[in-house]
């Protein structure tokens, strides 16, 4: 088990390399230059180059990404063309925000979706399976920044009963949440009922019927346990997902949090904060990737086997 | 509990709760308002602005939103009154050369820094030594030397008259003065964000990605402001920043769309709206064919309709102008016939070219409003038969194309914060940065030279007269209008209007 | 010989009657699903509008053609849906821009699943290095949040149709290429081509039309919820201001132009935004239904 465990961290490293490489490499080619950025039209184009030069922008591309990946290898992400201070700095100011707002709307989602998703597959073209199901697409189908400026609409300026921009308080909370949550809960709704509706068709299944257990304890023994397998996977890359995901939600609720933290930079050829932000991202993503997988093999009676061989 | 009884629970819950919820009380920072208003005047104000400062050190940034807080932090030499004439600030006196080279300041004493130090020229000296060489400053580089004469007089000279350089001085978010002592001892980079000035307030608090939050200098030379905290908060989106002003959860805001207007309560808010510096012009690169031709540049004058660009583009909020001069700046001249919106003269212009077939060109615009003047301008020259296509770039490297030249057509926009003939130089001076329309015309630079430098209105008026008759007969430029600045306030917030003669919170009181 | 080439025959014979029975059988779990058959119908509606929207509007002068003493009026009887900020008719811009919008969406699908088919096919077939690679530089791709990929291909490249069209194709190869792989390994090693084999089949054709066989169910399920998807996130690009620029009346560049007047006249955005809702939902309960269908294990 840990061979495996130790192959997978080791296996992070190349894909996370070739991750830097890519977005270094598309974000060589987007138009414009630190130094002109800083220093604005009305300087000197030697003092440009001069900082410029300072900031390695002109060396081969080869070598700016050796430099770089040295640079990591020491901690050092770099310093933020925009704001001159550590790249961690500005990051680690805007991600509990963007935390909070992701762990909540998961766990809010997860408590709404499992358990209808669950009652659909069990109850199957029942009227509530219909209804939910049709409700979890429609919600999948509503652009979200079309739904966020619906309900500011709504509670902030007809109903006065909402904050419509950022989290000062707990009730800056509710929309931006709710939005997240409702989506998160009609994917697992849909994701739900499927992989139960599966499960509920296995043969073993039928065997513990033709037994004569009682259904209740079948449906929510065995079947829980087997369709929770896929869930995890998808909550756990839901949540991976989400943290680099926040952005339209920010924009729309004037949130500070890494989805627009990414987004400017990248607007402004901020290169420094761009590559963190990817790297950082990423590496979270196959960490959940490899915890997710480790779980999935823990809850998988079959693939457990397999392991301990 | 019987059923009777359950419903009639239901409808008076129901009741309670629409009728709490239609006439909630209102409520300001979670004080009842009538509770305030009877027992205390507000000493706070919170201030929704669109962006994030960089820093606070003068010299060092040049965008917008740190210029706004350093507005708050810094005296300059010179400053405006509410109705824009220079007065005194940190000097009492002035004088300036006849030939308009050498500047005199006498400087106020018993002036206090925030940490509590005197002002003395050194320090004057030092902020303008700064600013002169900084590319963040880059009109002030006009200035040759700067020398204390004594403790309390400084002589700045100039390397060529500079008919606006006192209005530059008036600006603290570029010639404020900052403590040379503060800034030496503590390194640039520490006083880039803990700054130390004369103004009438200092920072306190700045909560990254969030808010600044600035308190009262008790010892500011003109008199502690009434305003005890102001806040600054970044609302980055128009639409939510004009709610949360009518909600009451800010209590101003400049960064409004003009649409926005018409659905706005005005018994809850006040909306003030004054003509700004900024000015909107279309570019016509003559570099490029056949823009080159200039019949085809007249057509293209006559093709559009300003009156609907402004409507689209800030629905209406601004001052549509013929001339590149505006109407009430001195050395406009009412003797010339500028070029009026005429379809018709406009393709008969276009056929005597040899292009009345048409042709294509590109617009070169970046984000906000200036894609719905692209659309409009798209529209107009449509029906001329120019196959207009738009494209947008992201603001930063928008400039940076302009400035290359890649460009066919171009919005462009500037804010010299004044409306004087002389800055039309910026725009049309043969090798300056920002003519984009790469036009160069002897007579023009001559004239704009003038104007820059002479103080006489007997020399001036005729050349800005020039300067008006060529523009319009070359149209190297189109000029479409001079941009509102519009401000959304909480109705009980006071001297709102002096924010457009600049940005200062020292004005404002409940 | 002969027997040979009749056993041949008869095969083919049976495969199409097997096929088609097949077929009918899935058509038939399909209609069985009310939702997936009105989403069938209202999108055959949209798609037919799409066509022909130069025969019912007369693009140059509703579409394009500003009538500034009209604009921004409310929904009336002479403009359904009222007018735009230009005074143009919203419902014509909505009618013209279903082409947009809905070919980003066919067109991104199509050939993301191309190429996914292409190297994922590859990888699976050949294994070894070639696999590796290919699958290592996906999970490259995948591990980078999708929005955030197409934002920096944008800005990379500049805004533009073109190059929405190249990031969103460039976010979705990944995951087909996966799923294609998934199916041809697992084809691999099913016994049939072993007896295949036996028989003297070449590995390449028995592969490919088993893989065909079993790709096309997921990726059809798949490629349905991806063509909704793309719409949506094309919407969201546009209201980022990297997406489709105006005058274009695609739906979700007509969402991002109307937002500034939510307040004043909120129809610019509540009809665009209503006919995205129902295109993607149409497109939604189309491949939710085929998903039921296509489920070989739901044979009760």
């Amino acid at each position: 088990m840990y061979k495996y465990v130790i192959k997978r961290i080791l296996l992070m490293i190349p894909i996370l390399l070739g991750i830097t490489l890519i977005v270094f490499f598309i974000m060589s080619l987007t138009p414009g230059d630190p130094g002109r950025m800083i220093l604005g039209q009305g300087a000197t184009q030697e003092a440009v180059d001069k900082l410029n030069d300072e900031f390695g922008f002109y060396d081969p591309l080869p070598l700016k990404f050796g430099n770089y990946i040295i640079d990591i290898l020491k901690g050092d992400f770099g310093v933020s063309y925009r704001t001159q201070r550590p790249v961690f700095d500005d990051l680690m100011v805007r991600l509990p925000t963007t935390l909070k707002l992701v762990i909540l709307s998961l766990l809010i989602g997860t408590i709404i979706g499992i358990p209808i998703g669950i009652l659909s597959a069990v109850k199957q073209y029942s009227a509530l399976d219909v209804f939910s199901t049709f409700f979890a697409l429609l919600i999948a189908s509503i652009p979200t920044f079309w739904l966020g400026f619906m309900l500011i609409i709504l509670f902030s300026l007809n109903l006065e009963i909402l904050p419509s921009t950022g989290l000062e308080s707990w009730k800056g909370y509710i929309m931006p949440v709710g939005i997240m949550a409702i989506g998160q809960a009609a994917s697992l709704i849909r994701l739900t009922r499927s992989s139960m509706l599966e499960v509920i068709r296995q043969d073993y299944i039928r065997t513990a019927r033709a037994k004569g257990v009682y259904e209740k304890i079948i449906v929510f023994k065995h079947s829980l346990r087997n369709a929770l397998i896929p869930i995890v996977t998808v909550v756990g890359m839901s949540f991976a997902r989400g943290l680099g995901g926040t952005l339209i939600i920010e924009k729309v609720f004037a949130i500070q949090g890494v989805g627009t933290f990414m987004f400017d930079a990248i607007g402004t050829k901020d290169i420094p904060v761009v590559m963190a932000g990817v790297i950082f991202l990423a590496a979270i993503f196959s960490l959940c990737n490899l915890i997710v997988d480790l779980l999935y093999g823990y809850l998988d009676p079959r693939i457990k086997a397999q392991y301990s061989k | 509990m019987n059923m009777r009884k359950m419903f009639a629970n239901f409808l008076i819950i129901t009741m309670l709760f629409s009728v709490l919820s239609g006439c909630g009380g209102k409520t300001e920072n979670g004080v009842p308002v009538n509770e305030q208003n009877a027992e205390q005047k507000r000493e706070d104000v919170v201030l929704g602005v669109r962006g994030e400062p960089l820093g606070f050190d003068p010299t060092q940034t040049g965008d917008g939103f740190s210029n706004t807080v350093e507005l708050q932090l810094f005296d300059g030499l010179v400053q405006y009154d509410e109705n824009r004439n220079i007065v005194g600030n940190l000097a009492t006196d002035w004088n300036i050369s006849d030939d308009g080279l050498v500047y005199t300041f006498d400087l106020k004493e018993g002036v206090k820094f925030h940490d509590g130090t005197e002002l003395t020229a050194e320090d004057v000296k030092y902020s303008l030594d700064l600013a002169k060489e900084s590319p963040f400053t880059s009109s002030l580089n006009k200035m040759e030397s700067i020398t204390v004469l004594d403790p309390y007089k400084v002589e700045i000279k100039l390397k060529e008259p500079y008919v606006i350089f006192l209005e530059k001085l008036c600006r603290p978010d570029g010639a404020g003065i900052i403590s040379k002592n503060a800034r030496e001892s503590a390194g640039a980079e520490a006083f880039y964000e803990n700054p130390v000035g004369t103004g009438p307030y200092v920072i306190k608090e700045w909560e990254r990605g969030s808010k600044v939050i600035l308190e009262r200098f008790e010892d500011y030379h003109w008199g502690a402001a009434p305003i005890k905290e102001a806040v600054f908060r970044f609302l980055p989106e128009p639409t939510t920043a004009t709610i949360a002003v009518e909600s009451g959860e800010v209590d101003f805001t400049d960064n409004i769309s003009a649409a926005d207007i018409p659905a706005i309560d005005k018994e809850k808010v006040s909306i003030y709206e004054s003509p700004s510096f900024h000015f909107n012009y279309l570019v016509l690169n003559t570099n490029k064919e056949p823009l080159n031709n200039v019949k085809v540049r007249q057509a293209i004058a006559h093709a559009i309709d300003k009156d609907s660009v402004a409507i689209s583009a800030l629905e209406g909020y601004a001052t549509v102008v013929d001339s590149v001069v505006r109407k009430d700046a001195e050395g406009y001249s009412d003797s010339i016939e500028y070029r009026q919106y005429d379809v018709d003269k406009a393709k008969e212009l276009l056929k005597e070219a040899g292009y009345e077939d048409g042709f294509k060109l590109q617009i070169l615009i970046t984000e906000g409003y200036s894609n719905k003047i692209a659309e409009m301008v798209q529209a107009n020259l449509k029906e001329i038969n120019i196959d207009v296509s738009i494209q947008s770039i992201e603001s930063s490297a928008f400039i940076q194309d302009m400035v290359d030249g890649k460009h066919e057509m171009g919005w462009f926009a500037v804010d010299n914060s004044t409306t004087d003939a002389s800055q039309v130089s910026t725009m049309l001076e043969t090798g300056e940065m920002y003519n984009l329309s790469y036009y160069s015309n002897t007579q023009l630079d001559e004239a704009l030279h003038v104007l820059n430098s002479s103080i006489n209105p007997k020399e001036r008026n005729p050349k800005a007269e020039l300067v008006q008759k060529i523009v319009n007969d070359e149209v190297p430029i189109i000029p479409l209008f001079w941009r509102d600045d519009i401000f959304l306030a909480n109705k009980q917030l006071k001297n709102v209007e002096e924010l457009f003669v600049q940005f200062n919170v020292y004005k404002l009181s409940w | 010989m002969t027997n040979k080439k009749n056993k041949k025959n008869k095969n083919k014979v049976l495969k199409e009657e097997k096929k088609t029975s097949q077929l009918k059988e899935i058509w038939f779990r399909l209609k069985k699903n009310k939702l997936a058959v009105m989403g069938l119908i209202i999108l055959l509606i949209l798609i037919l509008i799409a066509i022909f929207a130069d025969l019912i509007v007369d693009y140059d002068n509703v579409v394009v053609k500003t009538n500034m003493p009209e604009r921004l009026q409310p929904p009336s009887g002479k403009h359904w849906f009222g007018t735009d900020e230009f005074g143009r008719d919203i419902l014509a811009r909505i009618i013209h821009g279903s082409r947009v919008s809905l070919s980003i969406g066919v067109i991104v699908v199509a050939i993301s699943v191309f190429f996914g088919c292409l190297l994922g096919g590859i990888a699976g077939y050949y294994g070894g290095m070639i696999d590796n690679v290919i699958m290592r530089i996906a999970d490259i791709f995948l591990a980078i949040p999708a929005i955030l990929l197409t934002i920096t291909i944008v800005a990379a490249l500049g805004i533009g149709m073109t190059n929405l069209l190249i990031a969103l194709v460039i976010a979705n190869i990944p995951g087909y290429t996966r799923l294609v792989r998934a199916v041809v390994l697992s084809v691999k090693d099913v016994e049939y081509v072993e007896a295949a084999r036996a028989i003297g089949l070449r590995d390449g054709r028995i592969i490919f039309k088993h893989v065909i066989a079993n790709c096309m169910a997921p990726i059809l399920v798949n490629a349905t919820m991806s063509i909704a998807g793309t719409i949506l996130s094309a919407a969201g690009l546009s209201f980022i201001g990297l997406g489709i620029q105006p005058p274009n009346p695609e739906w979700g560049a007509m969402l991002s132009g109307g937002r500034q007047f939510l307040r004043v006249a909120p129809h610019m955005v509540i009809f665009p935004g209503i006919f995205i809702i129902i295109a993607v939902l149409m497109i939604n309960f189309v491949g939710d239904g085929l998903r039921d269908a296509l489920d070989p294990k739901l044979k009760d």
